[in-house]
């Protein structure tokens, strides 16, 4: 097809929006970097990605073979958050373990996403009883403890990787489902769709894009929350034995085996504890400081 | 009014058997065949025992036949025999009881005492050390998992200072001695309730915030009125609206941080009683204690949706 007048328009627009849209991502960008709290939350999470990334330069010692030191040791020079009962390192076993953590809470946390967003989408474009059964289900889904659920989905189909990830990505779907549907109902009612529609856009491609635009903040706000609450869930599975498997170090394990040594040894459940609280830390003050730098109406009253 | 909590009954009906439902058919779709984990590999050489066990249990009948079984039952508190102790499930689960209610209620009581206090403080006293303190309170507290702080507790509260029980389980008979198991029980539910109070305070203190900054507010003011009387019956009557059904939902965060502390306190709870019961493939105890939680699920959700008319008039005449 040639270019018509409308197209020629079409994309005349779009490279409007486009250029608006740099600008807008520019504005964000430093929005965030001269928020206060955005960006301690920014340093405390990059702070755990990068000794994630690092942690075979990072980790003075093997997480893994039980033979670097005396059982017990205190935290000391040597062993700076001290040793467990096979005289392993523990600071080495807390950064091993933190980089399965944030790997697995973030695939859970994106496959919460995927499947609540397109939940979401199909409740608020189909409509009606399709909507209705989505929504109770997801009602149903939220009214279940989260570790009532993760623990059948782990116990039934074993402790494999992949399985704990759907098990802590269940909870978090119908979270995701009601922000993208509420975006669907919003974005469905506004003029700028109709216009959208009558400069020839299809309705599937207004549908995907104009909701995307509009629930990204909200959705990329939650995710950053969700990644603190996932890397709980993920310590917990661990702590009641389903999830990441011995002798690989995961922080709710380790927590876990500390409890029957804890009155000879309460390093080996400190410091594993404080590794999580970090991440949920930094992770939920990056969320608040994105929704402050991203949502205007919240503030002023943060 | 009538209507409306006609409606909300429903609703608590709709979510217990939808929760209990969905977790019968999951069971069974994922959970593998318990015979075979009961005789183990004995089941391969003598498979006229699992037959037996499956046919005992009711577990070679259709799905929607168990189902009918379990629901016509249920109904008559009858919640089927465990498939290992052969005990009612109802029996066990009573017995688990006398530990869980006593701490989910101190919980709940310790989730809205110190959620309410951290974000009225917060809100009252926005922008000063105050609302700075009770700000890295309740973040704090969301960041520490309810079983980290179960150990933190045991460490200091009962190890090092020795003031509170160790092993749980002591002295915990809720209608014999009351305040022996609220001593006993008070660490643990300061755990379990520690998480839910430390978000509901974040949202307490923001709602009270906003409804601080309407004009409704600025005219109380006008006309006078002492800023506790604006503070109290106008902004935080409207701000406690969403924080109160928030409240209801955490009851599910509730029953997940009951699991993890009755594990660190060795709390003969339901939550235990669960956790073994998934490991062992107990369906029966598994649904039993599933409809439990649904039902106490349900229960503080309809209180809060009871309490919304109280505290929003409007709310009566829909």
């Amino acid at each position: 097809m040639t270019g018509t007048g409308s197209e020629q328009a079409a994309a005349r627009e779009v490279s409007i929006v486009r250029t608006t849209r740099r600008a807008r991502a520019r504005k964000v960008l430093s929005t965030i970097l001269h928020t206060r709290r955005a960006l301690v939350g920014l340093v405390l999470v990059l702070g755990m990605v990068i000794v994630s990334l690092f942690a075979p330069i990072i980790a003075p010692y093997d997480p893994v073979i039980p033979d670097h030191g005396p059982q017990f040791t205190p935290p000391g020079w040597d062993y700076p958050f001290g040793t467990d009962d096979f005289g392993r390192d523990v600071l080495s076993r807390v950064i091993w373990g933190g980089r399965k953590a944030l790997v697995i809470s973030v695939a859970a946390v994106l496959l919460a996403v995927m499947a609540g967003g397109v939940l979401g989408l199909v409740a608020g474009f189909v409509g009606r009883k399709v909507d209705q059964l989505i929504m109770r289900l997801m009602d149903i889904l939220q009214a279940i403890p989260w570790l009532v659920l993760a623990l059948m989905v782990v116990a039934f189909l074993g402790p494999g990787v992949w399985n704990v990830i759907i098990a802590l990505a269940l909870p978090g779907i119908p979270g995701y489902a009601r922000l993208v549907r509420s975006a669907v109902l919003e974005v469905r009612e506004q003029d700028y769709v109709t216009a959208a529609r009558a400069i020839g856009d299809g309705p599937v491609s207004i549908m995907v894009r104009q909701v995307l635009a509009n629930s990204f903040v909200p959705v990329l706000v939650v995710m950053t929350l969700g990644f603190g609450g996932t890397l709980i869930a993920e310590a917990g599975l661990s702590f009641v034995g389903l999830g990441t498997q011995p002798p690989e170090p995961s922080w709710g394990r380790m927590l876990s085996e500390s409890r029957s040594f804890i009155s000879v040894a309460s390093w080996t459940v400190v410091f594993p504890g404080l590794a999580i609280s970090w991440g949920v830390i930094g992770f939920n003050i990056l969320g608040d400081g994105l929704r402050d730098a991203l949502d205007p109406r919240m503030r002023d009253i943060r | 009014m009538g209507s409306y909590i006609v409606r909300r009954l429903a609703w608590a009906l709709v979510v217990t058997v939808g929760v209990t439902t969905l977790v019968f058919f999951l069971i069974r779709a994922i959970g593998g065949d318990p015979a075979l984990i009961r005789y183990g590999e004995m089941a391969r050489e003598h498979p006229e025992l699992a037959e037996e066990f499956r046919r005992q249990h009711g577990l070679d009948k259709p799905l929607v036949e168990q189902y009918w079984v379990f629901v016509t039952g249920a109904v008559k508190g009858d919640l089927g025999n465990s498939l290992y102790s052969g005990q009612p499930a109802f029996q066990i689960l009573k017995r688990g009881l006398g530990v869980t209610v006593p701490l989910a209620i101190m919980s709940l009581a310790f989730t809205v005492l110190i959620g309410m206090s951290l974000g009225m403080t917060g809100a009252f006293n926005h922008r000063t050390w105050l609302d700075g303190v009770s700000s890295l309170a309740s973040l704090v507290g969301v960041a520490l998992p309810s079983f980290y702080l179960a150990m933190l507790l045991l460490l200091t509260g009962g190890l090092w200072l020795g003031w509170f029980p160790i092993i749980g389980s002591l002295g915990i008979d809720p209608l014999g001695d009351p305040l022996g198991t609220a001593h006993s029980l008070l660490l643990p539910s300061l755990a379990v309730g520690m998480y839910s109070a430390a978000s509901i305070s974040r949202l307490l203190r923001s709602s009270t915030l906003e409804e601080l900054r309407r004009p409704y507010v600025l005219a109380a003011r006008a006309k006078g009125l002492p800023s506790s009387v604006v503070n109290i019956r106008h902004a935080l009557r409207n701000a406690l609206i969403p924080t109160v059904t928030v409240i209801g939902l955490h009851v599910a965060d509730l029953i997940s941080g009951l699991i993890f502390v009755e594990v660190v306190f060795t709390l003969p709870g339901v939550g235990r009683l669960f956790l073994e019961a998934v490991s062992s493939r107990d369906y029966i105890v598994i649904q039993a204690a599933v409809f439990f939680f649904a039902i106490s699920f349900s229960l503080v959700n309809l209180v809060t949706d009871l309490l919304y008319p109280v505290l929003n008039p409007k709310v009566r005449l829909e």
